[in-house]
């Protein structure tokens, strides 16, 4: 696992300060062996001599979905830096991508597990939103795309904070905490944020809150993402898990977002589970349990699908995986 | 490379990576696991193939075979595809939410 070189992806909508923010974030760090991909055109170009560009270019592989869906350009790109990689004395430490502002996160994590060859020498290792606190409203409303982007990610950074009020700022806080309870938030100004965004966080327990449903709720926006997560109270059975979740993706993959846990498999230290979509990253054995977290517990965030059933349908499978589920949390509608 | 017939395995899916990758494993450690734990796979499939006539069997210790009561079969590796193999074979996905079916596995 250590072997592999690292992925951050940086997703957020047009405009809402993606490049700004890896500029600076560029300039801080030691740049030196850090290959950067674009995938857009026409943009103040970052400044950075191993910036590469690269075209959209979709393969549809066979019966995929829309998170299935190959891009072979991102293919090449990465294939290209490998080559490199090989030849350079040091190599690469990490490779940025940065998505189009209309980008779906999944298909690009789809690409680099789906493939032979870079699933073997690169690990999606953090994904980065930036979230235009001032028009973030809109885009809850109209892009689907977004909410996603904000489903899959591992830290959100919220820009244009100077241009809002701090109720505003607070409101789109809580709107991004209600589609993804654990993420991590961030704040930058002009593109100025902590460094240590790039940096994977330690896994948290998603704090237990009951809140009451959401504001934007009552506004009478109509998204239909929900979050829902669970406990176990004894060691599961991975068999038995991993047959019902593999199930479930394979029946409602489209709709699960997001799909993340620590799971007490019976061994010394539990394994951290993570997907999006029929995705599912290979999971990842820890060496020990985690600071905050005691149980184990699973997170899912869903669309178009009743995050009860779930439950109801873990419960029916509780006797094959050998332990009970209990609710932790449960967020209505968004 | 599957050594018994031939096939190129290209990837693992995910759901047998249970254990931690060591560097080095004896021949013939985890095989006992291996196969309880490929057994149970096979018992859960059926009691939920069982509904829409499917059977599974486990084929030694290598791959599955998935059939339906005309006979009509798919030798498969792992997970990901039964699901796939099961959807062609009855026409249509099978739901884990749905609650005639979770009533039954309960009843079970």
């Amino acid at each position: 696992m250590s072997n592999k070189i690292p992925i951050t992806i940086v997703t957020g909508c047009l405009g809402s300060g993606k490049t700004t923010v890896l500029n600076y974030l560029l300039q801080q760090i030691d740049n030196r062996r850090i290959a950067v991909i674009v995938n857009e055109f026409g943009q103040a170009g970052l400044d950075h001599h191993l910036l590469r560009k690269s075209q959209e270019k979709i393969s549809l592989v066979n019966s995929g979905c829309m998170c299935c869906n190959s891009r072979e350009d991102l293919e090449e790109e990465l294939k290209e830096l490998l080559f490199q990689h090989e030849q350079l004395e040091e190599g690469y430490k990490r490779i940025i991508i940065e998505t189009t502002g209309l980008a779906d996160p999944a298909p690009i994590i789809f690409t680099i597990l789906h493939n032979p060859l870079l699933r073997n020498h690169f690990d999606v290792e953090l994904i980065l939103t930036t979230v235009d606190v001032e028009n973030a409203q809109l885009q809850f409303e109209n892009s689907p795309e977004f909410v996603k982007q904000i489903s899959v990610s591992d830290h959100v950074i919220l820009t244009k904070n100077d241009l809002v009020t701090a109720q505003q700022k607070e409101k789109v806080i809580q709107q991004v905490k209600s589609i993804h309870p654990s993420i991590t938030i961030f704040e930058g100004n002009n593109g100025v944020v902590d460094v240590n965004v790039l940096q994977k966080l330690k896994v948290d327990e998603p704090f237990y809150k009951q809140r009451p449903p959401s504001s934007l709720n009552e506004a009478g926006v109509s998204s239909q993402v929900q979050s829902i997560s669970f406990h176990f109270s004894d060691a599961l059975d991975w068999t038995a898990f991993t047959l019902w979740l593999s199930l479930l993706l394979h029946t409602h993959g489209e709709n699960v977002l997001r799909v993340k846990g620590i799971l007490d498999v019976g061994e010394v230290a539990p394994v951290n589970l993570n997907g999006v979509q029929h995705i599912i990253h290979p999971p990842e054995h820890l060496d020990k349990w985690p600071v905050n977290v005691s149980q184990s517990f699973l997170v899912f965030i869903v669309r178009y699908i009743d995050p009860w059933d779930i439950l109801r349908s873990l419960e029916a499978f509780q006797h094959y995986i050998g332990s009970d589920v209990q609710l932790m949390e449960y967020q209505e509608s968004i | 490379m599957c050594i018994l017939c031939g096939e190129f395995v290209e990837q693992i899916h995910w759901t047998d990576m249970e254990r931690k990758q060591l560097d080095t494993v004896v021949a013939g450690q985890h095989q006992r696991e291996r196969k309880r734990s490929r057994n149970l796979r096979t018992k859960i499939c059926n009691d939920l193939l069982e509904s829409y006539g499917l059977t599974l069997k486990e084929w030694n210790n290598s791959k599955f075979i998935i059939m339906n009561k005309k006979g009509k079969m798919a030798v498969i590796q792992d997970l990901g595809q039964i699901w796939k193999h099961a959807e062609e074979l009855i026409g249509h996905p099978i739901d884990p939410l749905d609650p005639l079916l979770l009533q039954k596995l309960k009843s079970s």
